[in-house]
This record gives C-alpha cells, sequence and structure tokens, in this order.
C-alpha cells in the first residue's frame, strides 16, 4: 500500500505543478498550455480512479503526513492528506469536472488576454480543491481553504474591469470573514481536544471534550459552521455569490458546482459526521438550528432565483438553494438523509454546471444575458437548448434525472428522522424549483423567435462537448443510481460510516 | 576552533571588513564585492544554522578571554533563525542593488543629482556585520555595540536617498540615539548590581538579588529604549516617513531586519537576561495592550494612505503590534503541561521571521514600482499590473504571509499565538487576531487590487512598458521573496526545534 500512500500527495502536487508551467508560459503557445491543461487533468482523473477499488472495497485509507504546526510539547501538529470514501467521493467529482471546466474554459477564452494567469490560478484552485476533499485533520482543511479564498479571486476578479474587482473585494471580505471565525473555532477545538483527525463517526477526542464541557463546544461548533456557511452560502450570509457572477463562465460554473460553494458544505458535512460526530452533534443540539437555517435558505433562496431576470443571477440564486439541500440532508439525523445529502454533492454539481456551461454558450453565441432573449434559441441551439433542459429537469427533480433520487432520498430520510416537516420543505422548494426553471425551458422551445440581431447561434464544439457530457452524466447518474459505484450507492457506504 | 565556531565569528566580522574595504574601492568594484560577501554571510550561516538543528549550541569566546571580561560570541537557537532570515534578505536584497544601482539612492555629482549612490555598498555591509553581531552577543555590552553600529549605519542607509529623505533620517537618527541611550542607562543600572555584563551571569546574579526595584526599573528603561528603535506604537512616528523614503534597496532591509534586531535585544533582555521579577508582568500588559493598539491603528492609518509605500510602512507598525501582544503570554505558565511562555515566545518569533521575509518583498515591489513610474501614488500607478505579472504575482505571495494565511511562517506564528493565548484563557488575543488578519486584508487589498485593473492602462504611463533586461531581474527578486514567504510556512515545526536550542526555559 505504499504506493497508493504517495497518490493523495501526488494529486494535489499535480494541479501545482501544471499551474508552476502555466504561470510563465507566453500568451501566444496556446496549444503548448492546452496541452499541459489537459495532460494534468486526465492524469489527475486516472490518478484518482486508481485510488477507488483499494479505498471503497478493500476499505484501504491511503494516507501522507508531515509534520507543519508545532505545539510546544510533543509531537508537532501534521498535515494529513488520507483518503477516505467522502474524500474520493468529492475529489472525484472535481476530477472529472475538471477536465470538462478546462475543455470549456479553452475555448471560452480562445483568443481573450491573460490566458495564463487564468490557467495558472485556475489549477491552483484545483489543487485546493483536491487538498480539502484529502484532508485528514481540521487544519490540513483550513490551510486548504483558505488557499482556495486566495487563489479564486484573481479568477473572480479575472475581467479587471472595476465591476469585476468589486465583486471580487465584496467576496474576498465573506470569505476571509468566515475564514477568521474557522480559524479560532479550530485553534479552540485544538487546543481543548487535540488536532482533531477526521474519523467515519467522530473524533473520540472531541466527544470526550463536548461531553465534558458542552458549552465551549456548541460555541466552537458555531464558530466552524458559520465560518463554512459563508463558502457554502447560507442565508444571510449569501450575498457574495450572486456577485460573483461577473467572472468568466467557467469559473462560475466551478465555483457553483465543485470549489468554492462546495467547498463550504463539504466541511460542514466534515464537522458534523467526521469531527463532532452525528450522534455528538445530536447530543449538543446543535442540528436542529442547523436544519431550520437551511430550510430557510433552501426556501429563500428558490423565492429570490424566483425574482432574477437574468439567466446567470437565476442561476446563483438557485445555487445558494440547491446546495442546502446538503445540509438539510446531513442535518436531519438519519441515514438515509445523510446518503441524500452526500450524494446531491455530486448531483447537484453535476447538473448546475451543466446550466452554467449551456449559460455560458448562450450568452457567448446569441449575447442572451436576461432570459427573455433565449426566445426561440431551441430552434437556433437545440443542443444546448436540450443539455439545459436537461439540467433544469434535474434541478427540479423529475426523474429520471439525478435531482429526482437526490430529493426522493432526501425525502425518505425525512420521513425516517425526527424531523418529518422536512418534507414540506422538500415539496414547496421543488415547486418554486419549477416554478422558476420551467419558463425558462417553454421560453427555450416555444417562445417567439427574438427578432433582434443575435442571430447566430453558432455552438462552438469546445463549449458544447463539456455541457452534453454533464447533462448526460445527469442522466446516467440518475439512472444508473442503484448500480456498484454509482454516487447514490457510494453515498450510501459514507452514511453507514456516519452511523455506525 | 571547529568551522562552525570560525563561521560565528566571522559572520559578524566578515562584512564589516569587506565594508571597510569597499570604502576604498570605485562602485562598480563594490557592487561586485558586496554579492561576493553576500554569498560568503549565507555560506557562514549554513554551517551555524546545521549545528543548531542537530540540537548543538555552539560558543565562541574571542581571544580566549572568559565572560565577564571577553567577547563571548552564542549560536542558539533564536540566533539561526534571525541569522538565517537576514542572510536570506540580505543575499536578495544585494543582488537586487547590485543589478538595479538606482535603487541604492541618489547623490549630487557635480551640480545635479544622479540615481545611485556608492555610500550605499560601506553602509550595508556594515549593518548587516551589526545585525549577524546583535543576533550573536551574549554579553549586554557588545548588544549595545552591534545595535549602535545597526542602528547608526540605517540612519546613514535613509539619508543615501537623496534630499527628500534627510529630514526622515534626522527624524530617524534622533529617535536611534534617544533610544539607545535609554538601554545604555538600563544595562548601566543593570551592570553596577550584578557587576557583570555577560546574560547568564547577570541572570543568576540577579536571582540572588532581594530587592526588585532596581532590575525593574532597568527593565523599563531597556523596554522603553528599545520599543522606541522597534517603533511600537505610539512610539512609530519615526517609522513611516524613515521607511517609506528610503531608496529602494534599503527599506526592505529596514522594514525586514532592521528592527528584528531591537526586536531580537528586547527578547534577550526580558529572556535571557533577567529572572522573573515582581512587577514585569505589568510592563508585560503595559507592552500588550500597546501592542493592541498598534495592530488596530497601525491597519487602520495603512487604509488611508494614497501612496504605496508608507501604506506598506504602517502595515510594518500595525504588524509590530502582533509582537507585543506576545508578550503578556510569555510569562504565563503551564496548561496541561505544556509550557504556554514557549508557545507565545515561538508564535512570536514565526511571526517576526515571516513578517521579515514578506516585507522586504512588498518594500521591494513597491521600491520596484516606484523607481519604473517615478511614483508610487496609487491613483497613477492603477492598470501597472498589466505589465507586471510576476511582480503582481510575487506581492500576492507576499500578501498571503502579511495576512497570516497559510501556508506562510505568518499563519505559524499567529496559530501559535492563538493557541498560547487559548490556553491562558487570554480570549481578547484571539479578537485581536481576528481583527488584524480582516484589517490587514483591507489594506492589503487596497494596495494591490488597483494595480490589477485593465480597462485602464494611461497610454504614456512609464508603467505602460513592458519589463525588459534587468529589471527583470528585479521582479525576480521579488518573486523569490515571494515564494520564500510560502515556503517557509512549511517550516514551522522545524523552527520550533530550533527554537529549543539555548532556549531561556
Amino acid at each position: 500500500m505504499v504506493v497508493n500512500d504517495v497518490i493523495p500527495l501526488a494529486v494535489v502536487l499535480l494541479s501545482v505543478t501544471v499551474a508552476a508551467i502555466i504561470f510563465p508560459l507566453p500568451q501566444r503557445l496556446n496549444r503548448l498550455r492546452s496541452a499541459v491543461n489537459l495532460a494534468g487533468a486526465v492524469v489527475k482523473l486516472a490518478l484518482v480512479v486508481l485510488l477507488v477499488p483499494p479505498v471503497v472495497t478493500e476499505g484501504a485509507r491511503p494516507e501522507f503526513a508531515v509534520p507543519f504546526l508545532p505545539t510546544g510539547t510533543g509531537d508537532p501538529i501534521s498535515l494529513v492528506l488520507r483518503v477516505d470514501p467522502l474524500a474520493l467521493f468529492f475529489a472525484g467529482l472535481s476530477a472529472v469536472l475538471w477536465l470538462l471546466t478546462t475543455v470549456y474554459a479553452i475555448g471560452y477564452l480562445r483568443g481573450t488576454a491573460y490566458q495564463s494567469r487564468f490557467f495558472g490560478f485556475f489549477s491552483l484552485c484545483v489543487a485546493a480543491t483536491v487538498g480539502i476533499s484529502f484532508s485528514g485533520n481540521l487544519i490540513t482543511f483550513l490551510v486548504f481553504y483558505e488557499l482556495l479564498t486566495l487563489v479564486t479571486y484573481p479568477l473572480v476578479a479575472h475581467w479587471g474591469d472595476e465591476k469585476s474587482l468589486k465583486a471580487a473585494r465584496l467576496y474576498m471580505r465573506y470569505a476571509l470573514g468566515g475564514g477568521v471565525a474557522v480559524l479560532v473555532g479550530v485553534v479552540w477545538l485544538t487546543m481543548e481536544a487535540g488536532p482533531a483527525d477526521f474519523a467515519e463517526g467522530g473524533a473520540a477526542d472531541v466527544a470526550e471534550f463536548a461531553s465534558h464541557s458542552p458549552t465551549a463546544a456548541v460555541i466552537i461548533f458555531a464558530l466552524l459552521v458559520g465560518g463554512l456557511g459563508v463558502k457554502s452560502a447560507l442565508v444571510p450570509l449569501h450575498s457574495w455569490l450572486p456577485a460573483a457572477m461577473v467572472a468568466p463562465a467557467p469559473v462560475s460554473a466551478l465555483l457553483h458546482a465543485v470549489a468554492v460553494v462546495k467547498a463550504g458544505v463539504f466541511g460542514i458535512v466534515r464537522v458534523v459526521d467526521d469531527v463532532y460526530g452525528i450522534e455528538v452533534a445530536w447530543d449538543l443540539g446543535v442540528l436542529t438550528p442547523l436544519l431550520v437555517v437551511a430550510s430557510v435558505t433552501v426556501i429563500y433562496g428558490s423565492y429570490q432565483a424566483l425574482r432574477q431576470t437574468e439567466i446567470k443571477r437565476r442561476l446563483a440564486f438557485s445555487t445558494v438553494s440547491q446546495v442546502s439541500y446538503v445540509v438539510l440532508g446531513v442535518t436531519m439525523f438519519s441515514m438515509a438523509g445523510t446518503a441524500g445529502g452526500v450524494a446531491h454533492l455530486v448531483h447537484q454539481g453535476i447538473m448546475k454546471i451543466t446550466l452554467f456551461f449551456c449559460a455560458g454558450l448562450f450568452a457567448e453565441s446569441m449575447g442572451a444575458h436576461k432570459i427573455s432573449d433565449l426566445r426561440g434559441a431551441g430552434q437556433r441551439m437545440p443542443w444546448t437548448s436540450a443539455a439545459f433542459t436537461v439540467g433544469a429537469f434535474g434541478m427540479i427533480g423529475l426523474p429520471p434525472t439525478a435531482g429526482f433520487i437526490s430529493k426522493w432520498q432526501l425525502g425518505l430520510g425525512a420521513l425516517e428522522s425526527p424531523h418529518p416537516w422536512v418534507l414540506v420543505v422538500l415539496v414547496v422548494s421543488s415547486l418554486l424549483n419549477a416554478a422558476y426553471f420551467l419558463p425558462v425551458v417553454y421560453t427555450l422551445w416555444f417562445g417567439d423567435q427574438h427578432d433582434a440581431a443575435f442571430t447566430s447561434g453558432h455552438e462552438p464544439r469546445l463549449l458544447l462537448v463539456p455541457a452534453l457530457c454533464t447533462a448526460g452524466f445527469t442522466l446516467i447518474v440518475g439512472l444508473g443510481a442503484s448500480l456498484p459505484f454509482s454516487p447514490l450507492e457510494i453515498s450510501r457506504l459514507i452514511a453507514e460510516g456516519v452511523f455506525s | 576552533m571547529t568551522f562552525t565556531q570560525f563561521s560565528l565569528g566571522a559572520l559578524a566580522l566578515l562584512p564589516l571588513l569587506a565594508a571597510a574595504l569597499t570604502m576604498l574601492l570605485p562602485h562598480p568594484v563594490r557592487r561586485a564585492l558586496g554579492v561576493l560577501v553576500a554569498l560568503l554571510v549565507a555560506g557562514f550561516t549554513a554551517p551555524v544554522l546545521g549545528s543548531v538543528t542537530s540540537g548543538e549550541l555552539t560558543e565562541l569566546v574571542l581571544g580566549g578571554f572568559d565572560a565577564p571580561l571577553g567577547i563571548h560570541l552564542r549560536g542558539d537557537g533564536l540566533a539561526a533563525v534571525f541569522l538565517g532570515v537576514t542572510s536570506l534578505v540580505g543575499v536578495v536584497v544585494t543582488g537586487y542593488a547590485a543589478v538595479l544601482p538606482k535603487s541604492t539612492g541618489a547623490h549630487l555629482s557635480a551640480t545635479s543629482w544622479v540615481t545611485s549612490h556608492p555610500g550605499f555598498w560601506p553602509l550595508w555591509l556594515g549593518c548587516w556585520s551589526g545585525l549577524n553581531a546583535v543576533y550573536l552577543s551574549g554579553d549586554l555590552f557588545n548588544l549595545y555595540v552591534s545595535l549602535e553600529l545597526v542602528g547608526l549605519t540605517a540612519v546613514a542607509l535613509v539619508a543615501v536617498g537623496g534630499q527628500s529623505a534627510w529630514e526622515p533620517a534626522l527624524r530617524y537618527l534622533f529617535i536611534a540615539v534617544l533610544g539607545s541611550l535609554m538601554f545604555l542607562a538600563g544595562v548601566g543600572l543593570l551592570a553596577a548590581v550584578t557587576g557583570t555584563l555577560d546574560l547568564h551571569q547577570t541572570r543568576s546574579q540577579l536571582d540572588e538579588l532581594e530587592d526588585p526595584t532596581l532590575p525593574l526599573l532597568a527593565l523599563t528603561l531597556i523596554t522603553v529604549g528599545l520599543a522606541m528603535k522597534v517603533a511600537l506604537l505610539p512610539m512609530h512616528r519615526w517609522l513611516v516617513p524613515a521607511h517609506s523614503a528610503a531608496p529602494s534597496a534599503v527599506s526592505p532591509i529596514l522594514s525586514g531586519v532592521v528592527i528584528k534586531a531591537a526586536l531580537v535585544v528586547l527578547l534577550r533582555c526580558w529572556l535571557w537576561a533577567l529572572p522573573a521579577v515582581p512587577g514585569m508582568q505589568w510592563l508585560a500588559w503595559l507592552l500588550g495592550g500597546l501592542g493592541v493598539a498598534a495592530v488596530l491603528v497601525g491597519s487602520v492609518l495603512a487604509l488611508r494612505q494614497d501612496r504605496l509605500k508608507p501604506l506598506v510602512a504602517y502595515s510594518t507598525v500595525a504588524q509590530i503590534g502582533y509582537w507585543f501582544v506576545a508578550f503578556p503570554l510569555l510569562l504565563h505558565g503551564e496548561h496541561d503541561g505544556a509550557p504556554l511562555g514557549s508557545g507565545a515566545y515561538n508564535g512570536l518569533v514565526a511571526l517576526a521571521a515571516g513578517h521579515a521575509i514578506a516585507k522586504a518583498g512588498l518594500f521591494t515591489a513597491a521600491g520596484f514600482l516606484k523607481d519604473r513610474c517615478g511614483t508610487d501614488k496609487m491613483s497613477a500607478l492603477r492598470g501597472a499590473g498589466a505589465h507586471h505579472p510576476v511582480l503582481i504575482l510575487a506581492m500576492g505571495m507576499c500578501a498571503v504571509g502579511l495576512l497570516g494565511l497559510p501556508i506562510s511562517l505568518g499563519f505559524t506564528g499567529k496559530w501559535q499565538l492563538a493557541t498560547a493565548a487559548v490556553g491562558a484563557e487570554q480570549w481578547w488575543v484571539l479578537l485581536v487576531v481576528a481583527a488584524g488578519t480582516l484589517l490587514s486584508a483591507a489594506y492589503l487589498l487596497r494596495g494591490i487590487a488597483p494595480l490589477l485593473l485593465q480597462a485602464e492602462v494611461p497610454e504614456n504611463a512609464p508603467a505602460a512598458g513592458p519589463v525588459r533586461g534587468r529589471e527583470r531581474l528585479g521582479e525576480i527578486a521579488v518573486l523569490i521573496f515571494g515564494v520564500a514567504t510560502i515556503g517557509t510556512g512549511l517550516l514551522g515545526a522545524w523552527l520550533g526545534d530550533l527554537l529549543e536550542v539555548g532556549a531561556w526555559w
């Protein structure tokens, strides 16, 4: 198992290396840059796939550790990269979507300036995401979490105009504020209960600490989740997300589907399930308030999405709402709910990235930014419109998409859980989802031809293929939900670990 | 005498000899010699770092006269850390100054001002010699002499910046001399009581002393004098004009390492020379309070600057605050068997070392932009990033260190400071760290973000030209600082081991 132990480090370093190669490349070497990017993405995907059999079927936990912070006495705190099923799950998502987004971004940014900078930070962003997924303790998580904040700043500010910089500044303010809260929480917890290695079912030291000083444990939980809630856009900490829509489309796609927002949610899952442990968290009484916040976010996000007339802003608020399903799942305190929440981590990623890919295509080819601009797009851009429709149906939760599986599983979980009222939240939210996505789909296919000057409607292949792939995944994952190694099956495995 | 012992002596004396030698040489030769000496000093630092890593304390008694008479050099953990940092900063800045001579100031030739100043070389090498001697000195008198050497050369280094730098240099001179006098008075008091100047002997003598008033008075004098030299708020007013008016190659030295020399002396006096005397806590709390004020006020003042170099200088004022916030924790006892004082001390040293590298980088970058564009007004630098992508990237990396985000020594330091504070149940420290981080993010973003604006690069601005030739090397210097800021973040555990060697506890 020695080889496997090196893979987590290799995956992180791979993206860093790609960034280091790309940064100094002159603008004109487009082919070389694309080749390096794609090669990195493919190799990374291969490495992650290599980890699947040992981790999922053999139960191995490849681990790499390096001493990082001195503690004064005894062993220093280490940076730990460890692969458990949840880590692999998230890393797999990022590996697949990174490859597709790279293809998309190469097509999207063709001919624009500062591509080396863009792709350099893009790779660093992925390195940070992989680091987050493989983190074996809270300190390692914190390191990569802050790194992610830093490297996404230049991506959000990429266009370099006043508006982008303003949005990037807002993002930075929120993210750093959240980061400081997490830092304080981690420092405090480390001082009380040691470095808090992630463990399925919760860390033993944390459980012991929570039993003798519950108040401090609750405050620390609030600090951690409050800080993580900024990135995962829990209401009322969500305002940066719609503003960050000024970023180039592939960045928005990545931010919403795998990187920033997901990192926040993933962190919440880690804190609830692997640091505190669901039983301890339940005993502390911190799950129900979080469940209520998540419910409010789900409904409020959908309501705001309904009010938007711009495509990207509607999608942004939809993300606010959809990502909180994950929190909903892990806090409702039932095994089926946890499985549904964790599965939605992946499901939401592939569906939302489809929608963003399509939104970028519409904007590029037809200049369409508002929903009303999409009239008749179905005839001019049939493939894009079809992919968008699949994504939208997924968001609503219609069978046979991945979204249906998530909602079904979450619904089951709600009935099993001590909070059956969550079912109402799911139904109301689905109705709202339908109310803001169906009109868009209707406009696409049945709206009158838009008679304005946007006539081209060309569908560039580099942009279209990734969108079709993710739309295909949405269907495959939905249809094959009970096959081995499907996201749902792996999340069930993870949920069993949580409740063991 | 082993090679490591020889290195100790060479570190203190080689730059001084070279400084004397450069005065006799023409300017181009000075540059070559400067680079050579810088590399040699870095070479001599390596064995000291190596022996401290293996847990050995290297000592050298010059001329065979033992304490209290002779000159006694001690290469312990604290010395090793700062020797290492100073070598890094020194080598890079020396290279920068050699490649871009206009960064060394301006001098009057016949009737007109010429950029570049040959006086930079002897002054800088002399300063470096003083810095190394400060780190290595094992007795109070040598600390005083070396600190004086550092202070006076630093003042002169500011003054080589040309006419506009003379007034700030003069203010700096007053403060430096006043601080030194107070320090000397404190040392004199101690020597009168103990009859020795050696740090260890002073401590053991004072341990036997019944009456704590005299050591306390001496410590107060020493602390106030050194706090002036470190520029702890409210004694910070000299720093901003001096550090921002200094030439581009000097500001990084001043902000990066010169103020650390006074900090090291302060630590030597507080932790090595004096035992815990009653009343010391009050002084520590006072310093802690001033530290908090410095973090907050310095950051807010940095936010209000409209020029880049003063912004970076105020950032130094704010960062100095963190070091003093650690002082009340230094005297704390234990928590669950872990000595809190050592945690706070480790944090303080990590913060100071991280600051040295990151701030040297940021000041080099600011000076580089000022030299290229003729101004450091932020409104005039808008869009400068278009032609300096490497520089902006490097500035961003340095900013990570100053923010105290991972991975950097700044983060390691904050982490240790925060854990020590939680252990001592001093929750206010967490608040200060949090507020300081957010404020520093605000001012650093204010300084760096306008450079990223792409829409409005003024056509005829000097910044509009791409970087070519030698200036490219100047950018590389900043990049080295940036990479080092991030890279040293992985050395936190090693730093903790180093500081164990010859520690006061």
